[in-house]
Parts: C-alpha cells; structure tokens; sequence
C-alpha cells in the first residue's frame, strides 16, 4: 500500500465527494473531513501526504486549519492547496485553485506535491 | 447744545434713569433738624467735626456726650484736653451701650428708650435749661460689622428719642460702607433718617462754594460715567449670556447631530453586513454547487465507455456551466466594485509575456481556426495581480474573436518602456457603433447585434476597465471601418 494519500477537507459533501473522485482518478489514495477541526483528527491518525482544503467551514476554516499545522513542526511542510471560490481570501503564499476546479490544474498540482514518504504507512 | 431735564431723562438708558430717582431720594427727609449726619473717609476728619459739634455746645454751657469706641473716646479726650477749656464731654462706651439695648441682633426699643433716658436725664439734670449736644457711633459700628438693618432701625429709635427729649445728636457714617449698587437703598434711607446731612471731607473741605460747584459737577461726571459704564457692562454680561446660551443650543445640536449620525452607522453598518452576505452569496454558495456539477460532468466526460450521444450532452451540460460560472463570476466582481470598496488586487511580480502567452494558447485550444500572434518583448516582469491581469486579456482576446473578422488573424502586441508595459489586442472587422463607444465601459453593454444573444451580459469590459484601474493603469479603445478595433491597455510598472 504505497499510494500517496491525499485528504480532502470541505464541509459540502458533493464538492468533497467530487474532488475525491478527482484524485482517486489518477492513483492516489483519498481520505476525507467536513472541517479544519475534522481534518486535525484525521491528519494525526492517517498521516496524508497532501492536503486539498476548502476556505470556508464551519467549527474550523481552512485558514484556521494551515495556521495550526504551519505551527506544528510535524506537518509545517505538508503540501496544501486551497480549493475555494473566493480565492482573493486565500493567504498570501498558500497555492490556490478557484472553484469550479479545473481538473487537469489539480492533477498537475497532486503529482508535482507526490511524495511518497509521507504516505500513510497503513 | 443744552437739553432740557425731560428730554435727557427720556434719552437715558435704563440704569441711568435710576440715577435720577435715587438723587431724588436723598431730598426726601423724614429726620429732626437736630438729627445730623456727617459722611467721612478718614477718622482724622471725623474727629476734627465731632469735637467741633461738641466743643461748641460746651463753650455755651450745654451738655455733650460722645458715645464712641474706645480709640475714638480716647482721640477725643486729647482735642477736648488740648483746645476746650469749659465744660465737661462725657465719654460713653459705644460697644458696652449697644450691649446694653441690642437683643438678637436688633435694638430693643424699650430697652433703647430706658437708656438713652438715663443718659439724657443724666446730663439735663446737671443743666435743665441747656440743649445736651450727643454724637453717636453706634449706628457706624453697626454698619462696618454688617448689622445694616440694624444701624437703621436704630437711627429710627434715635429719632423717636429726639421726639420725646431735648438734644441734638450728631451722627457719623463711614462712606466706604455704601460703595456698592446693592447699597444705594440703605444709603438713601441713612440719608432720609436724618434732618442734615453733610458730605464727607472731599466737599466739606473745599473752600469757596465755587469749588464746591465744581466738586458738585465733578461728581456728577463720574456718576454718570459710571452709570454708562455700569449699562456697558450689563449689556455685555447680557451678550455673554447670550453667547452662553447659543454655546448650549449648539452643544445640544451638536449632541443630536451624533445621535443621528450614530444612528446612521449603525444603519450603514446593517448595510454593510447585508453586502457582506450578498457577496457571499454570489461568490461561494452559488459557486460550490456549479463546481460539483462542472467537476462531475468533466469526469464522466472522460471516460473511454460513453456513447457520442451522452458525451455531446455532457459537453452541453460543460458548456452551459462553464458560461454560468463566468457570469456569476462576472456578477460578484461587479457587485463587489459597487457596493464595496472595489475590486480586490493581490499583486505579485509575474511575466506579463508568459501570461499573455498563456491566454492565447488557451482561446487557441477553444478555437483552433483562429488566428492569434503576439508580437513584442520577449519578457516583461510587472508587480500586478496576474489572475486579474489574464482575466482582461482573456476578456479582450474573448471579444476579438466574438466580433472581429474570422478570416483575418488577431494581434496582440506588448510593449514596455522604463516606466510602463502597453498591451494591445487588435481585430479588423466591423467597427464598434459610434454611439455605444463613450458607453463601452459601463456595465451591461453590449452591441445592438449581440443582444439577447447569450454570449453574456455585457460585464466583461466593464470589469477589465475596473481591474486595470485598480492597477493604477488606463483602457482604451479605437475602432473604424478601415483599421478594425484595436483595445489598448497600460500599467505603470514603478
């Protein structure tokens, strides 16, 4: 089991499930949360070696979600791309991708982030 | 020119008309011609009449009595020591005699009756023919402790006593004791109380009556100016009032003014808030369903097993989500340019030519017929928001191939100079109606031709001229039948 597995993070289930099948499409092993606070639980048991977060949530947003892993020295490099349509939030330095997604961008940007050390040793 | 009475009593202001009765009160008298009064400034002065009262009744055989204060009796005693010969003045204690007949504060006319009695009975005993010559200061000490009232009543005991026994009785009052307005009314009744009155040394002194007339019109020059002066001063403390009270009808202006304004934030505030949901509105919750839609069709399209039927409907179904995304997109940026405070612009430095290149290569890949060169600088680095920036050469390049000739090549050219980069997309075809020219920025523009057609809702130049606005740069356009339509755009690159 040595496919690099990716969490998904959105709080909408049909925008999840989908980009879900979009990585699932080239290989890659997906795990999922409907928010930051979800996805700390789910980073910490499952250990992705990338991360494609929605901005907005509730209970934790994604801009909550990047601040607590870029202060914790375990996931600070973890690969994240923001997926949102409001792009204009996103931080300044964090790799966006305006929703609707366009897929061939994402996949480009889940095998230029592959690194399968950080897969999940499941 | 000289006035008559009348007509410069009918010119005078308001307190110069109460000078004029309260003079006419000092003629009022209601005191015995052998009541006097004497008016002083200095005790020196004082001293030298009352001897003179006294020692003059003395020289004739008549009784006096002084009753004074214990500096004053002692004054005495050296003048009658040192200038009468005859005769005996009989010094009386002024404070130990007030004692005698004061009672809270206010002589008591019995007891008053009964020692003046004693003290006249005393006196016209020894001398039953004589005329007992009395100075008093009691009625002054009063005064100078504040007792007015009481220094009057007691001027009206003296003059009851005047009535029922034979003296005459010389009283004193310190001028200073009447120096203010308040005290004109106790000052007149000082005067009516008593039969004479005499001014105090300042006119006493002065020698020939001539000038004493000239004392007299002195006087009445200061009294006046002093009138003038006192109106002067009332009608500014009234200004000052006034002013007071404008200060107060602007401060509680001022207070409502906030009030409303206050309430006008929080009004702009709920504003603000409904935008905030607007926006979102447009920008997140109608976006998310359309990317699940987009991203769901787009999958399926890419599987091998489809029949051409179901892909050609999924392609419609791409299509059609494809231009409500740009239209929502369209929609929140024109909203957010109105309603906030304009678009966002995230600037980073990026290759203007690479951007370009990019947005031809992708129109080239939706419409493999046309032509498209760029011509130019090979490289061009600016500090812009480079997502916005290829949304105006997308929307540019979108409208050249939508409008211009299809069989005539469209060209975008880059220019940079020091201090800015120009960017100009080029179509030949028919040119742009004159009348929609001054029009073709402003939102929901279109030509006569495209409307009702579906390509969209006339939004595009309006937001491409906003962003390069935002950029600090212009957008412009010329177009003519002869050389085709040509936008042009420039940002300043310092």
């Amino acid at each position: 089991m040595t496919h690099p597995c990716v969490l998904v993070v959105d709080d909408e289930q049909d925008v999840r499930d989908s980009l879900c099948e979009v990585v699932e499409m080239i290989g890659c092993r997906v795990i999922s949360a409907a928010n930051g606070s979800e996805a700390l639980q789910v980073i910490a048991k499952s250990r992705p070696c990338m991360i494609i977060l929605d901005l907005m949530m509730p209970v934790m947003s994604g801009d909550e979600l990047i601040k607590a892993l870029q202060s914790d020295p375990e996931f600070a490099q973890l690969p994240l791309v923001v997926c949102t349509s409001a792009p204009s939030k996103v931080p300044a330095g964090v790799p966006v991708l305006a929703k609707p997604v366009d897929i061939a961008s994402l996949w480009n940007w889940v095998r230029q982030n592959c690194d399968c050390e950080h897969a999940s040793a499941q | 020119m000289r006035r008559s009475a009348n007509s410069a009593s009918a010119a005078q202001s308001g307190s110069n008309a109460q000078l004029v009765p309260a003079v006419s009160e000092l003629q009022v008298v209601r005191g015995s011609a052998n009541h006097t009064v004497q008016f002083y400034e200095t005790d020196e002065y004082l001293l030298h009449t009352v001897a003179a009262f006294l020692s003059a009744g003395l020289r004739t055989g008549n009784p006096a009595i002084a009753i004074v204060d214990r500096d004053h009796g002692a004054q005495l005693s050296r003048v009658f020591a040192r200038e009468v010969t005859s005769g005996m003045c009989r010094l009386l204690d002024a404070r130990e005699t007030l004692a005698w007949f004061m009672r809270d504060g206010m002589p008591d006319r019995e007891r008053f009756r009964n020692v003046i009695s004693q003290i006249l009975e005393l006196d016209s005993t020894a001398t039953p023919l004589g005329k007992t010559r009395v100075f008093g200061e009691m009625s002054d000490i009063l005064c100078r402790e504040g007792s007015r009232e009481a220094a009057i009543e007691l001027e009206a005991l003296w003059e009851e006593a005047l009535g029922e026994h034979t003296f005459a009785l010389f009283c004193c009052h310190f001028i200073g004791n009447f120096d203010t307005q308040s005290d004109t009314e106790a000052f007149s009744r000082v005067c009516q109380s008593h039969g004479r009155v005499l001014p105090t040394e300042r006119f006493s002194s002065q020698a020939s009556s001539q000038t004493q007339a000239r004392e007299i019109t002195w006087l009445q020059h200061r009294a006046r100016a002093w009138e003038a002066e006192l109106e002067r001063r009332k009608q500014l403390e009234r200004s000052l009032q006034e002013a007071l009270e404008q200060r107060d009808s602007m401060q509680a202006e001022l207070r409502n003014s906030l009030g409303r304004e206050n309430s006008a934030r929080i009004a702009s505030d709920d504003n603000d808030a409904f935008k905030e949901v607007f926006l979102s509105t447009l920008g997140h919750d109608l976006l998310n369903p359309l990317h699940t839609i987009l991203t769901t069709s787009r999958l399926m399209k890419m599987r091998q097993e489809l029949a051409e039927g179901t892909r050609t409907r999924l392609a419609r179904i791409i299509s059609s989500g494809e231009r409500m995304q740009r239209m929502i997109e369209q929609i929140h940026d024109l909203t957010r340019s109105r309603l906030n405070s304009g678009l966002t612009i995230s600037k980073d430095t990026c290759d203007l030519v690479a951007l370009v290149a990019r947005s031809i290569g992708e129109l080239r890949d939706a419409h493999p017929t046309r032509s498209i060169v760029l011509q130019g600088d090979d490289t061009c680095n600016a500090l812009v928001d480079g997502r916005r920036i290829e949304q105006v050469v997308s929307n540019l390049l979108g409208n050249a191939i939508a409008h211009g000739d299809p069989n005539a090549p469209i060209n975008v050219r880059l220019c940079a100079t020091e201090d800015s980069v120009t960017i100009s997309v080029h179509n030949s075809g028919p040119a742009i109606e004159p009348e929609l020219l001054p029009l073709l920025f402003q939102p929901f523009t279109q030509q006569r031709k495209m409307r009702g057609h579906s390509a969209g809702l006339g939004l595009g130049l309006y937001i491409s001229e906003r962003i390069i606005a935002a950029h600090g740069g212009t957008l412009e356009v010329v177009s003519s039948e002869a050389s085709g339509t040509c936008f042009r755009f420039t940002l300043p690159l310092r």
